[in-house]
Formats: C-alpha cells, sequence, structure tokens
C-alpha cells in the first residue's frame, strides 16, 4: 500500500444549506488501512461530512483526493465506497443472501462465483447458514452484520460507517465494536466512521477527529484526545472533567488560585499575566480524597454534597466555595474505588480533602469566558 | 444545530458551488421528472390561462376587465346561485362532520359489535355516483317517492294512517340531503384515521389526574383530532360547493353555480359567462385549500413512534348508544342505496311494483345504453392504468431523486393543486385549451399540437388523471416516504442504477399503494360526471353521463338501472383490489412479520 500520500484527503471543504452553515473549512489527511472517527454532538455536522465523503451530497466548496485521484465531482455512484447506517437500510423483501449480492449481480458476474463471494462474507460476519432469512426475522445486531458484509461485498478500499451501532442495545453495541474493529484491521481497509459516542470512539479508532458546529477541533490519537483536550468542549465531550474557575497567581510561575485555594501545575508554558481568569480541568478518577488535611499542597476543602454507588466505585459530588461565604459553590465530581471508601467517612454534610495531582491538571484560557 | 451565517462566514469561502458530473443516470432522471412536469403544465397548469383570460374577454375575445364578473353579480338570477352553494356547503358540512365525527368516534373509541360492517356501510356511497344518491332520494322523497305516499298508501289503506311525508325534495333539502350522503364517508374516512391516532398515554395521564370525561374530552380528543376536522371541513365544503350531480336531480328550481355553468355551457352556449362561474367556483376552494395545507404544516407528529395505541375499553352504556347511533346512519345510507337497486327492478314505481330487468335494456332510453358503460369501464381502466403510472413515477422522482430540486418543488405544487380543481373547472378549461386547432396569443397564431385529442378517449382519461391527482399522489408520496432514504445511497455506493433499485426494491414495497390507487383512480373515474360531461363526444358516451341524460328524458328507472350497473363495477374493483392486497399480503408476510 502507498503510504507515502493520504488515502483520503479533504481540503477546504465547506457545506451551506441556504444560510446556515454546516461545516466550516475541513481539512483532513486519512491514511490508508485507518480507522478514523468522526466524533460530535448531533448537528456538529459530522454525518453531513461522511456523505459529502461519499459523494451523496456535494460540498458547497473544497476539494476531495481519494487514491490520489480527485474525485469532488463525481456522483456516489463512481467512487469507491462501501457503507452502513444507522437504520442498516437491508432491502426487506431480498433475503440475506440477496442483499449482500446486490451489488455483486449488477456486476454480472458468474452464479457461482456471487454464491461463493457471499458465503464468504457471510463467514466473515458470522452469519453462516442465516442467508435464506428475510431482515425481518434476524435480530438487530445480525442485521447490522448483514449490512456490513454488504457493504464490503465489492472490497470496496473505503468503509464509511454512519452511526452503525446506535440503534443496538448496549451489550451488542460493545460486542460488535470489538468484531468490527477487527475485521477492519484483517481486511486493511480504511474506514471513517459517524459516532456521538466517545466511548466506542476511545476503544475503535486509530485517530479521533472531534467536530463541533461544523468544524474540526481536535484530531488525534485517542490517548492524545483523551489526556490532552485541546479545548474545553473536548475535554467535556471526551471523558468526564471537572471545572475549577481560577486565576494566574502572582506568587509563581504554573500557580492558579481557586476560590481560597492555591493550585500547582507541572509543565505550565503559557505566560498569562497574574489575575488573568483560567478554567482549571482535572478528570474525576484522578483526583484523590485524602484521609485529614496534613497540609499537602494542592488540597482543596470541600463539602460531600451526594454519594451514588456506581458498582465499581462511588461517585461522589463534593462542593466548595469560589469566593468565601458568597457566589457560586464549584461542583467537584471524583471516582473513588469501592475499596478505598472504607478508609472515609463520606456522609453528606462531612468536610472531606481533596487532592488535586498537579500533573493532572489542565488549564485553559478563556477570553470570552464561555463554560461548556 | 448549525451556525447560523454571520457576515464574515459569508465572505470567507469562494462563492463557486460544486456540481456533481452529470452521469447517463442522471441524464434518464431528468427526463423522467422533465416528463413528468411536461405532463402537469398539459394537464394542470396550462388550461386554467385560457379559461381565466375568457372569463376576462368579451364574446368577441376583447378584453374587458372585470366586467364579466360585475355582470354576473348584477344579475339577481345568477348572483342568488353564489349564495345558494355557499348555504348548501355550510350546512352540509355542518352535518356531514358532525356526523362523521360521532360514527368515527364510535367505531375507533368504542367497543360496540360490528365496526367492520359499519366501516364498509359508512364507504358504501363512494362506489355510487352521486346522481345515483340523488336518484334515491328521489325514489324515497320525490312526488312519488315511497315516504311522500306514505309506502304507496299502505299504511293508509292498512292501518288508516296518514303517515305520508313530504319533505319537499325539489329545492335545498334535496340537495342538502343528497351531498350529506355523498361526503359522509370522505369526512368519514379522514376522521376516521385522527381518532385511530390516539395516544393512550395521554388519556392515562388525564385519568390519573383526575380529570372528568368531559374535561378529557376537550383537552386530550378534540385537540389530538383538530387537523382531521380541519381537513374534513375543507374536503366536504369543497365537495359541496362544486358537485355537479345531485343539484342535477334534485336541485328543482334551487340554483346553484356548478348547475348554471352547465346551464350556461351546454343550454345557452354562453361560454364566457361559463368561464366567470368557474372561476367564481374555483375561488373558495382554492382559499380552503391554501388554509388546509397552511393548517397541516403546523400539524407536527401527533403521534410520535413511543405512543401507546389505545385500546377502547368496554362501557355498557356507551357502547349501546353508539351501536344505535351507527344503525341509524348506516341505516339512511343502505335504504337510499337500496331504494335505487330496488327502483331499478320494479317495472313501474310505483304503480305496478313487479319485479323485471327490462330497465337494464337501454334500447329505448337516451345516454348511450351498455355502449356507453362499456365506454365507462375502459375509460376508467385506462385512467387506472396510465394513472397509477404517471402518478406513481411522478411521485417517485419528487421523493426518491436529488435531481433539480427547485423543478421538483415544481413538480411537487403541481401534483399538489389538482385537488382545488373541480371537475367542472376542470372540463370547461379543457373545453378552452385543447378544443382550438389554434391558440391566438397577443396577435400571434400558435397551432395547437393536442387539438386531436378533443373528442377522444385520451382526453377523457387526461381529465380523470388530472382530477383524483392529488389524493393519489399523496398515497404514492406516504407510502415512499416508508421507505428507508438510504436504499438510494446504498445502491449507489454498490453502482447498482436507481432503475434497477426501483424495478426490485421500491416498486415491489409499494405495491399494495399502487394496488389502492388504481382502484381509487377507477371507482372515481367510473362515478365522476362533472369532468367528463363538457368533453365526451357523441361516439364515445359514458355511464354517468347516461344518468344524467335519463333523469332529464324522465326515464329514472332508467337511470337507477344505471347507476346500479356503475355501482356494481365499483365494487367488483375494490373486491379485486381487496384480493389483490390479501394475496400480495401473504406472499410477503416472510419479510413483513418480525
Amino acid at each position: 500500500m502507498d503510504n507515502q500520500a493520504p488515502y483520503l484527503q479533504l481540503q477546504h471543504i465547506h457545506k451551506r444549506f441556504g444560510k446556515t452553515v454546516a461545516l466550516e473549512d475541513i481539512s483532513l489527511d486519512v491514511w490508508a488501512g485507518e480507522f478514523l472517527f468522526l466524533l460530535g454532538p448531533s448537528g456538529c455536522g459530522k454525518t453531513t461530512l461522511l456523505r459529502i465523503i461519499a459523494g451523496l451530497e456535494e460540498p458547497t466548496a473544497g476539494r476531495i483526493v481519494q487514491a490520489g485521484r480527485d474525485v469532488t465531482q463525481l456522483p456516489a455512484s463512481h467512487r469507491d465506497f462501501g457503507i452502513v447506517f444507522q437504520s442498516y437500510a437491508l432491502f426487506p423483501n431480498l433475503t440475506v443472501a440477496d442483499n449482500i449480492a446486490y451489488g455483486l449481480k449488477n456486476q454480472k458476474l458468474p452464479r457461482a462465483q456471487i454464491a461463493s463471494r457471499v458465503q464468504e462474507l457471510l463467514r466473515l460476519v458470522g452469519l453462516q447458514g442465516l442467508e435464506r432469512r428475510y431482515p425481518a426475522q434476524l435480530s438487530g445486531g445480525q442485521q447490522q452484520r448483514v449490512a456490513l458484509a454488504r457493504a464490503l461485498a465489492l472490497s470496496p478500499r473505503l468503509l464509511l460507517l454512519d452511526e452503525p451501532l446506535s440503534a443496538l442495545d448496549a451489550r451488542v453495541r460493545a460486542n460488535l465494536r470489538g468484531e468490527v474493529k477487527a475485521l477492519q484491521r484483517r481486511l486493511g481497509v480504511t474506514a471513517i466512521m459517524v459516532s456521538h459516542d466517545q466511548e466506542e470512539a476511545l476503544t475503535m479508532a486509530d485517530r479521533i477527529a472531534v467536530m463541533d458546529h461544523g468544524r474540526i477541533v481536535q484530531i488525534g490519537t485517542p490517548l492524545e484526545i483523551y489526556q490532552h483536550p485541546a479545548t474545553p468542549f473536548v475535554a467535556d465531550f471526551v471523558g468526564q472533567m471537572n471545572f475549577l474557575p481560577g486565576l494566574v497567581s502572582s506568587e509563581g510561575f504554573g500557580v492558579f488560585r481557586t476560590g481560597p485555594f492555591t493550585l500547582r501545575v507541572h509543565g505550565w508554558q503559557n505566560h498569562l499575566s497574574p489575575g488573568s481568569e483560567v478554567m482549571l480541568a482535572v478528570r474525576p478518577e484522578e483526583l484523590r480524597i485524602e484521609r485529614q488535611d496534613v497540609g499537602m499542597s494542592n488540597v482543596l476543602l470541600t463539602e460531600v454534597h451526594s454519594v451514588e454507588f456506581m458498582g465499581p466505585h462511588y461517585r461522589l459530588l463534593l462542593h466548595y466555595q469560589h469566593h468565601a461565604g458568597e457566589g457560586r459553590a464549584v461542583n467537584l465530581v471524583v471516582h473513588l474505588p469501592r475499596h478505598a471508601t472504607m478508609h472515609h467517612e463520606l456522609r453528606i454534610g462531612a468536610t472531606v480533602p481533596v487532592h488535586v495531582p498537579a500533573d493532572a491538571l489542565r488549564v485553559f484560557h478563556l477570553p470570552q469566558r464561555s463554560l461548556p | 444545530m448549525m451556525t447560523p451565517t454571520t457576515q464574515e462566514h459569508l465572505l470567507l469561502p469562494p462563492r463557486s458551488r460544486i456540481s456533481l458530473i452529470v452521469t447517463g443516470e442522471e441524464w434518464l432522471r431528468r427526463l423522467l421528472l422533465l416528463l413528468v412536469v411536461a405532463f402537469l403544465l398539459v394537464g394542470v397548469l396550462a388550461p386554467l390561462v385560457p379559461l381565466v383570460v375568457r372569463s376576462l374577454s368579451d364574446q368577441n375575445g376583447r378584453f374587458v376587465g372585470l366586467e364579466n364578473y360585475v355582470r354576473y353579480f348584477n344579475s339577481p338570477g345568477l348572483a342568488s346561485s353564489f349564495v345558494n352553494s355557499l348555504t348548501v356547503a355550510t350546512v352540509t358540512t355542518l352535518l356531514a362532520v358532525g356526523l362523521a365525527f360521532g360514527y368515527a368516534w364510535a367505531i375507533a373509541r368504542t367497543c360496540m359489535p360490528g365496526k367492520g360492517f359499519f366501516r364498509a356501510i359508512a364507504l358504501l356511497p363512494l362506489f355510487a355516483p352521486p346522481l345515483a344518491i340523488a336518484i334515491g332520494l328521489v325514489y324515497l322523497f320525490g312526488n312519488k317517492g315511497l315516504v311522500t305516499t306514505g309506502f304507496f298508501g299502505f299504511f293508509e289503506r292498512t292501518l288508516g294512517l296518514p303517515l305520508a311525508y313530504n319533505i319537499h325534495l325539489y329545492g335545498m333539502n334535496g340537495i342538502i340531503l343528497g351531498e350529506l350522503l355523498y361526503c359522509f364517508p370522505q369526512a368519514f374516512l379522514i376522521l376516521m384515521v385522527a381518532a385511530s391516532l390516539a395516544d393512550a398515554r395521554l388519556y392515562e395521564a388525564s385519568v390519573s389526574l383526575k380529570a372528568s370525561p368531559l374535561r378529557t374530552f376537550w383537552v386530550v380528543t378534540l385537540p389530538g383530532m383538530r387537523y382531521g376536522l380541519i381537513s374534513a371541513i375543507f374536503v366536504c365544503f369543497t365537495l359541496a360547493f362544486t358537485d355537479f350531480g345531485v343539484p342535477k336531480v334534485v336541485g328543482g328550481n334551487f340554483n346553484v353555480l356548478a348547475t348554471d355553468i352547465y346551464k350556461q355551457v351546454i343550454g345557452q352556449q354562453n361560454f364566457v359567462m361559463g368561464a366567470t362561474i368557474s372561476i367564481l367556483l374555483l375561488a373558495p376552494t382554492v382559499i380552503a385549500f391554501v388554509i388546509d395545507r397552511m393548517a397541516q404544516r403546523r400539524q407536527m407528529a401527533v403521534l410520535t413512534s413511543r405512543s401507546v395505541p389505545l385500546h377502547p375499553r368496554p362501557h355498557p352504556v356507551i357502547d349501546t348508544v353508539a351501536l344505535v347511533y351507527c344503525s341509524l346512519v348506516a341505516a339512511a345510507i343502505l335504504i337510499v342505496i337500496g331504494a335505487v337497486v330496488y327502483a331499478s327492478f320494479v317495472d313501474v314505481w310505483p304503480y305496478r311494483l313487479d319485479l323485471t330487468l327490462r330497465h337494464y335494456d337501454f334500447r329505448h332510453v337516451g345516454g348511450g345504453g351498455w355502449a356507453a358503460y362499456t365506454n365507462s369501464l375502459w375509460m376508467s381502466f385506462y385512467s387506472a392504468l396510465f394513472g397509477v403510472v404517471i402518478i406513481f413515477l411522478g411521485a417517485y422522482i419528487i421523493e426518491k431523486s436529488r435531481t433539480w430540486p427547485l423543478l421538483r418543488h415544481f413538480a411537487y405544487f403541481l401534483s399538489m393543486i389538482s385537488v382545488a380543481l373541480p371537475g367542472l373547472v376542470i372540463g370547461i378549461a379543457y373545453i378552452f385549451f385543447f378544443n382550438p386547432k389554434s391558440w391566438t396569443l397577443a396577435g400571434f397564431s400558435i397551432p395547437n399540437p393536442f387539438a386531436f385529442l378533443y373528442g377522444t378517449m385520451a382526453i377523457l382519461v387526461l381529465a380523470n388523471i388530472v382530477h383524483f391527482y392529488t389524493v393519489s399522489f399523496m398515497t404514492a408520496t406516504t407510502a415512499l416516504k416508508q421507505i428507508d432514504p438510504e436504499f438510494e445511497s446504498v445502491s449507489a455506493s454498490m453502482r447498482v442504477p436507481f432503475y434497477r433499485t426501483f424495478a426490485r426494491i421500491t416498486l415491489p414495497l409499494s405495491l399494495p399503494a399502487v394496488a389502492e390507487i388504481a382502484m381509487y383512480l377507477f371507482v372515481n373515474s367510473m362515478v365522476t360526471v362533472s369532468a367528463v360531461i363538457f368533453l365526451y363526444s357523441p361516439q364515445i358516451r359514458l355511464a354517468s353521463v347516461a344518468i344524467v341524460n335519463m333523469d332529464e328524458a324522465g326515464d329514472t328507472a332508467a337511470a337507477a338501472a344505471m347507476s346500479v350497473l356503475i355501482i356494481a363495477a365499483c365494487l367488483v374493483a375494490r373486491l379485486v383490489y381487496t384480493v389483490v392486497v390479501h394475496q400480495l399480503n401473504r406472499r410477503t408476510q416472510a419479510w413483513r412479520l418480525p
């Protein structure tokens, strides 16, 4: 496979519907064999982008290069891709085998060759023996496997997946995640999947493009996105995040104040003048409950608001006053492993010290003070 | 949510639009769309132009502005028809919608027995020409009618009771009674759908909040059926306002717009006044159409996918009341239709009640007899056949393609407006459009390429397809909307041409709707008289027109016989439809049922 140039290049894609902007200056390279996710809330333009890649929708401006060829003006029927939809879009009046063979038959292949290809695909998605069933006689998970087999029937080099798992039960969904990923690896097909499920993206993607309001706000590996979210929006959308309002302290480099407390941040690069407003962010599992306030640094004294049992862990909702005596309370969610709770007295209303590790804190400078 | 543009957004990207390369397939779709638009332009829009022009011109074709309208409203005899039509339509609408509301509610929301029977009877008048209903009324309430003569003096003779009752049929009473029977099934169909779309959760919520049944009715039932009610009101008003058949038979000296047009055009050959009255006939229906469209647009999903269907609970008192009510309404319908059937077999009403088939021998009456009947069957068959092809393809290209969005919207608009055109207006507009050998436009004479259609079977079929286009189009569109729009995308991704997907997927999935459209077109073409009465030629006489001719000539029994033949043909069509759909469902059970 050609590893020099990206398999798919999107260059400055814009899409407008009348006066509303659906996509704004999207540029993106997808490498051959890569599993890329377009992740974002509903209405962020991710499905529109997928449809533009497929040629089902034309961009208002921009260029699409696939396998070295400019395909911007090619209709879908002249491009190379297979597609799977959330609705499965299986033809209800055709059997499983006929659904999978739908594109093959059009290519005027010999009957025997079609039959053996259908068998091969059924094996691939683990549905041997169901070829004579109709879609209505299958479970949701089975239907989506048929849709996958059908999309792969013509051996496309690009597989497009539009929220394919969203309509399934949680358990089936989790199983299929691994299967789809393994299948994509095995076939080496380049895949682009649209999703609003961050967990799905984190577990399946090689790279994730997080989208918001028609723009790509961050591209990176799942770990990069999770560890180093580029904006508060990404931080909040991928995983859970606590946001603490803060001010740059005059006490030194990388020192911030939130309410009455002082927090130090490791590796802080930016130069902001003392008194600038910032947003400090820390993930719930990174916070630690201390047994008592022993005068450690980076500790917040908080009050327990509620304790929820989540199974593997407890979810604590804590808060502290931002300004002494008045103003809004700052909420803090902490995930505490079940075994760790026995050391703490977690009555509602109790005061607990929370340690914020200096290397877990991210700082967002907010010019227009927009809370996510 | 998509972000609205700001000024700076508008400046950033280049304004050039990217258009996809046009493939052979796309050309084929464009051709199909162009054909549909051409059909609708010729069938719906273009014929209205000479109609409007005529109403603004004098007999010699000179432009006179609104003079004809002024003249119309200044001649008391004519102007009163406008008021008469409004009165009849308003009263009919109130009665028909009110009666149908109760009837639909009883079937949808109670546990009374015999719902299937009552539903079938309510729809029976759909299979009879309005003329037949009027003739049934004549046999019941006319001068020698069953009721008027007290069962031919039976009560007087046996019981000594003068139980004869004269409702003074000819005039407003007769028209309203006839239109009521004609409009009732239409209102019932719409309200039945509205009454069935109830969300049980709303009723449970209302009960749990301790609301009284009356309050629940006002707060839950009525708002839920609001749009159905609006629709039913406008449909009934339009039908009653524009119907020709009933007033033709039982109108007497009570003139309405529809009969005036007929008299002006057929009786006095006054085409200018015919055109003027046609526009007056058109105006309220267009207004009704616009209001109805606006109301429907506001109707967001009354029923969401999470709605729980309401299953009525048995209630002895309510169920009994509902049963009695529906029985009375059904009896009224059956008696009128039954009177037509019975009268067609009676030797000489009311003097010799021996049964005979002689009225079915049409040789000695006018109208065209059995040949007219055969013509009607063929015309209805062609209307169904060509209509279903044109209408379904039209709906398909509008709903399932992305070709030329503006033109598709225009085609959709044309498809929707035909419902606002009364049959008489279509008929008279077609005379103006198709009859001349050439049109004169701004002093130039253009040969009329469609003139060859005039006086042929083709123009009758065209008139019927256009007349019944919108309802069929909506049926097709609804069926197509239920098919996953991504089928087209999936097919494109597999490089399967659209026509193959149409043949293998879309059409097979839509067959029940296709059958329904064909049945609808056949039945309506059989019973309609208004559009075709101006367009039939002496060589191609029609059954429904024959009823008019026979009735005019006083051959009421023959008219009744012809009515029965039409009803029979429609019921057979309905039976065929039922069998076909049953077979379809049986064959497709495997992939329909989970």
